[in-house]
């Protein structure tokens, strides 16, 4: 039995879900709009674990599940729980499906059973120049980045590399774009928070998802600077399956590895000069964009891993 | 030392290293996030070099630092009005200031790890789970969003909140029907604690016989870690791990001084 939680209709969720149905693998669905109505229990008694969860009037023990895919949101942002809303759930139940989230998610940092991911390992994500310092340790090189709050930094590193991007030093999303001429008249405001700079290589984003001992690759083709932005600037963006050297495939095992995280979505870069960069690795990836552009099936090797203990 | 204003273990590490003859100084997360130069770079092997500049013109050189204590858990970023900005400007903050830390991580007790990333909040049953794995009891916890007619044999309510806590024991089997989350915990008294610092430990001689404390310790790689321990019908067991302590007596900031000292002898 794996257990599949986060929201039902979320496309990697339903992708997983529906990829366990076809192959025949049993599992438990944790919605997380229900969590008020599910019973759960932990306890350590003797030192010893013992865990149950409730759910449609059938309770599961926690420690015969064989894998839990993770791809649950900010509870405290689910509709359910603000009292402005026609399907408020009132502050009773609203508290106990907070208290379920947080026992629940503090109890897969010590499950024994395979995880993708557990949360304290997807927490390297917040800190994408921290994150950096861990891939180039996996033998990737990574775009030269200043982090500074001094326009006259961000002037001597413009010279140095001629083309310069800025985006988020965190996790919170922000949209990459080019430092230009007339964002360059803005630079003073940076003085009250350090920015992050980086280089602007020119070559081909490679997307990598890996899941335990199987990885996927597929080329974006993209005019724009954040791929992922392509529709809101009216441009295209063509996702094709990819060959990756196979050095490079074992950096991006080496990458998973490292950072715990046996899925993993790696945003790598290959240069003209035929240099693989890597600019982050995505603890929980959306990689239903990239399935349903590719055929490749993610999905299934997400289930198959939590399953069995491999994807292949 | 790097720490929020008012950490009054900071200032005792910092008083203790300044009468011994050493160096200290102490940098607040306010004096960072004010700070009138930060530059962090990483080139493309992600090799770091750190310059900060505070507001007294006090500079910091990543390359000429010995050693390094972090106990800085938020940067308020007050000067940010609006809460969606704050929250957005917190974690950029925190984002650049854990890229510097681990650009430093030669400098610190221990490496930076992802829990390190975690600060705000410990996982109380992650902290136990680690107890037990180093061969320590831990109290007897039952967590349960059904409660039962009755406690279990043995345990109290423990949660704080208005709706059930020591309530729910005496008089409240409706609270069933309310079906409210609760903890249990194993009736226990006579509280002690010790303290870890680095592979030492400090406190009460009666539970400084446990061997499996080292363990913890050396599993933890916390620089300071505080265990609660209470009696039981079985003896002492582990009630409460706090990585976070905020009061620690004389002969702990001692030992930490003498660490720090190490350190900086190690590094120079």
């Amino acid at each position: 039995m794996i257990l599949i939680t986060g929201i039902p209709s979320e496309p990697p969720v339903e992708l997983v879900t529906e990829a366990a149905e076809k192959a025949g693998i049993p599992y438990l669905l944790f919605n997380q709009r229900n969590a008020h109505l599910y019973q759960l229990s932990l306890s350590y008694c003797n030192n010893q674990f013992a865990g149950t969860l409730q759910m449609g009037g059938r309770e599961y023990d926690l420690n015969k599940i064989k894998g839990i895919y993770i791809r649950m949101m900010d509870n405290s942002f689910l509709p359910e729980v603000h009292n402005k809303v026609f399907n408020y759930i009132g502050e009773d139940q609203s508290q106990k499906s907070a208290s379920i989230h947080k026992q629940f998610l503090d109890w897969t940092e010590t499950a024994s059973c395979r995880i993708l991911n557990r949360p304290w390992d997807m927490l390297s994500n917040l800190s994408k120049p921290y994150q950096s310092q861990l891939i180039a340790a996996a033998g990737f090189l990574i775009p030269p980045t200043c982090v500074t709050n001094d326009a006259k930094k961000v002037n001597s590193f413009k010279k140095k590399h001629s083309r310069v991007i800025f985006k988020s030093t965190s996790s919170v999303r922000s949209i990459v774009k080019e430092l230009d001429a007339p964002r360059m008249k803005d630079l003073h405001r940076i003085r009250y928070l350090p920015t992050q700079f980086q280089e602007k290589l020119n070559g081909i984003n490679i997307r990598v998802h890996v899941v335990g001992d199987v990885l996927f690759a597929t080329e974006i083709e993209s005019a724009v600077i954040d791929y992922r932005y392509a529709g809101r600037e009216n441009e295209e963006c063509n996702l094709t399956s990819f060959n990756l050297p196979s050095t490079i495939e074992k950096r991006c095992f080496k990458i998973s590895k490292l950072l715990n995280l046996p899925l993993c979505g790696i945003d790598l870069f290959k240069t003209t000069k035929n240099e693989y960069y890597c600019f982050e690795v995505n603890p929980s990836p959306g990689y239903s964009y990239y399935q349903q552009s590719t055929n490749q099936d993610i999905a299934t090797a997400i289930v198959k891993w939590l399953d069995s203990g491999s994807a292949k | 030392m790097l720490c929020n204003q008012d950490d009054a273990v900071a200032s005792s590490l910092h008083e203790r290293l300044v009468g011994m003859g050493i160096k200290s100084h102490i940098v607040t997360a306010e004096e960072l996030q004010y700070a009138s130069l930060w530059t962090h770079t990483l080139d493309q092997h992600a090799k770091g070099f750190t310059e900060i500049k505070l507001q007294n013109n006090e500079a910091i050189n990543s390359a000429e630092l010995k050693a390094v204590w972090n106990r800085i858990r938020y940067f308020p970023m007050a000067h940010f009005k609006n809460e969606t900005d704050r929250y957005y400007a917190q974690n950029e903050m925190s984002a650049l200031y854990f890229s510097f830390l681990k650009s430093i991580e030669h400098t610190l007790f221990y490496p930076l790890n992802a829990y390190s990333l975690s600060i705000p909040e410990d996982n109380p049953m992650y902290l136990k789970h680690e107890a037990i794995k180093a061969g320590l009891d831990v109290l007897n916890y039952y967590f349960t969003t059904s409660p039962r007619w009755q406690s279990p044999k043995n345990m109290i309510a423990v949660d704080p909140g208005k709706r059930f806590g020591t309530r729910f024991q005496k008089k409240a089997p409706h609270l069933v029907w309310q079906n409210q989350p609760v903890t249990f915990s194993e009736e226990a008294s006579d509280p002690k604690s010790v303290w870890i610092v680095g592979d030492e430990i400090f406190g009460d001689e009666i539970i400084l016989k446990n061997s499996s404390l080292k363990r913890l310790a050396l599993n933890l790689k916390k620089e300071l870690v505080e265990v609660q321990f209470a009696n039981t019908r079985e003896g002492y067991k582990v009630s409460y791990i706090n990585s976070f302590p905020a009061y620690v007596p004389a002969d702990v900031i001692n030992s930490l001084a003498i660490q720090f000292i190490k350190k900086t002898v190690k590094a120079s």
